[in-house]
């Protein structure tokens, strides 16, 4: 398979070529892309997503992690690759085993790097690819490695997310009695409390606001009202009880 | 509707189970005369009319009567069952309430979950 072959080729040559420096590296992957998106507007509107900048580029950011391994000059081509792999589309696998490549690097090496801050926020993007679990796997382990107190926040805030989504989508076993919803609060609630002032903590207090709801096994938000004497009930009052609520009225 | 609830609420009555009302009424007098009308002892919330009733928007409410039925923790466990199999329901979950001495109706301090 000729393609197959090319892409072997690529690799195999990459390391030669590896660039002593990623800034002009990316800076001319970007005008190239720009040249790219102009001459296909051109050309009718369709992308060819075979002939992309990234084919080019893609081998050479490989190339350039790979020389830096295990130092933090890895890490913004590494980041790159997440953020830019999928448009290799003339690379056989369309750049997929370049992204698991960067993601395992970034599992191997850089746990504790305060900037692997953007490649988490890149990777929950890449979930249906790279499978839930393995990702909560990453974040569980940046929680542990990571001394950064944002990171390690910013990190619990997407496995919430990940519990929301296996919950919505009916997916996900319950731990402990709890559904994957349960947990997703629980540890929104541990996360607004125990990095009180980090953007994730912020992010989880409305993020909790909004997935209040009522579906069978959720926990009920609170009611407050006034009483018919206009004195404030809360259903909170009734915590302990068995709260038979019923919406009625005549009109 | 309101027999059976009265009914229950004399039923369930001294055991850890309380029920709630939230109403749609137009005015929260209207409210205080039904309530007396219909010898209403159970508290209510009184929530606004139906159409603009906050309460009910938040918990998915399009009809009425609606009835949730939530465990001594909080989490919703049954909605809109009636009857028989509603009161079934409120006995199971009423039994799963751990026993406490005087179990009172103010908590003394809000549980949190935590992880």
């Amino acid at each position: 398979m000729m393609l197959g072959a090319a892409w072997i080729l690529l690799t195999a040559a990459a390391p030669l070529r590896a660039a002593d420096e990623l800034g002009p590296l990316v800076d001319s992957y970007d005008a190239a892309v720009r040249a790219f998106v102009e001459s296909s507007g051109k050309a009718g509107g369709a992308i060819d997503l075979t002939k992309h900048p990234a084919n080019e580029t893609l081998p050479q950011v490989q190339a350039y992690a790979e020389t830096h391994a295990g130092t933090p000059q890895a890490m913004p081509a590494l980041v790159w690759m997440l953020k830019n792999a999928r448009n290799a589309a003339g690379i056989p696998t369309g750049g997929k085993v370049a992204v698991k490549w960067a993601v395992d690097r970034l599992a191997r090496d850089h746990l504790g790097d305060p900037a692997i801050k953007d490649a988490l926020a890149l990777m929950r993007y890449l979930s249906f690819q790279l499978g839930h679990e393995h990702l909560m796997n990453i974040y569980q382990a940046v929680t542990e490695r990571n001394q950064d107190r944002a990171v390690q926040a910013q990190a619990w805030l997407y496995i919430a997310q990940t519990h929301f989504v296996l919950g919505a989508g009916g997916e996900g076993a319950s731990r402990d009695g709890q559904t994957p919803r349960q947990q997703a609060k629980a540890i929104l609630k541990s996360l607004i409390k125990d990095y009180a002032g980090t953007p994730a903590a912020e992010e989880a207090a409305s993020l909790i606001k909004t997935t209040q709801g009522t579906g069978i096994g959720m926990e009920a938000p609170d009611i407050v009202g006034p009483d018919a004497d206009g004195k404030e009930i809360r259903m909170s009052q009734f915590h302990g009880q068995v709260v038979l609520l019923h919406f009625w009225g005549f009109w | 509707m309101i027999p059976h609830e009265r009914e229950m609420a004399r039923k369930y009555a001294g055991k850890p189970f309380t029920l709630l009302g939230i109403n749609s009424d137009q005015s929260r007098s209207a409210l205080k005369s039904t309530m007396e009308k219909e010898k209403i002892t159970w508290p209510n919330i009184w929530g606004g009319p139906a159409s603009s009733n906050a309460i009910a928007r938040a918990w998915e409410v399009t009809g009425w009567p609606t009835l949730f039925v939530l465990d001594h923790e909080g989490i919703v466990r049954h909605k809109n069952l009636r009857g028989a199999a509603l009161e079934k329901a409120i006995e199971e979950l009423i039994a799963k309430v751990p026993a406490k001495p005087a179990a009172s109706s103010q908590p003394t301090s809000e549980t949190s979950e935590g992880n």
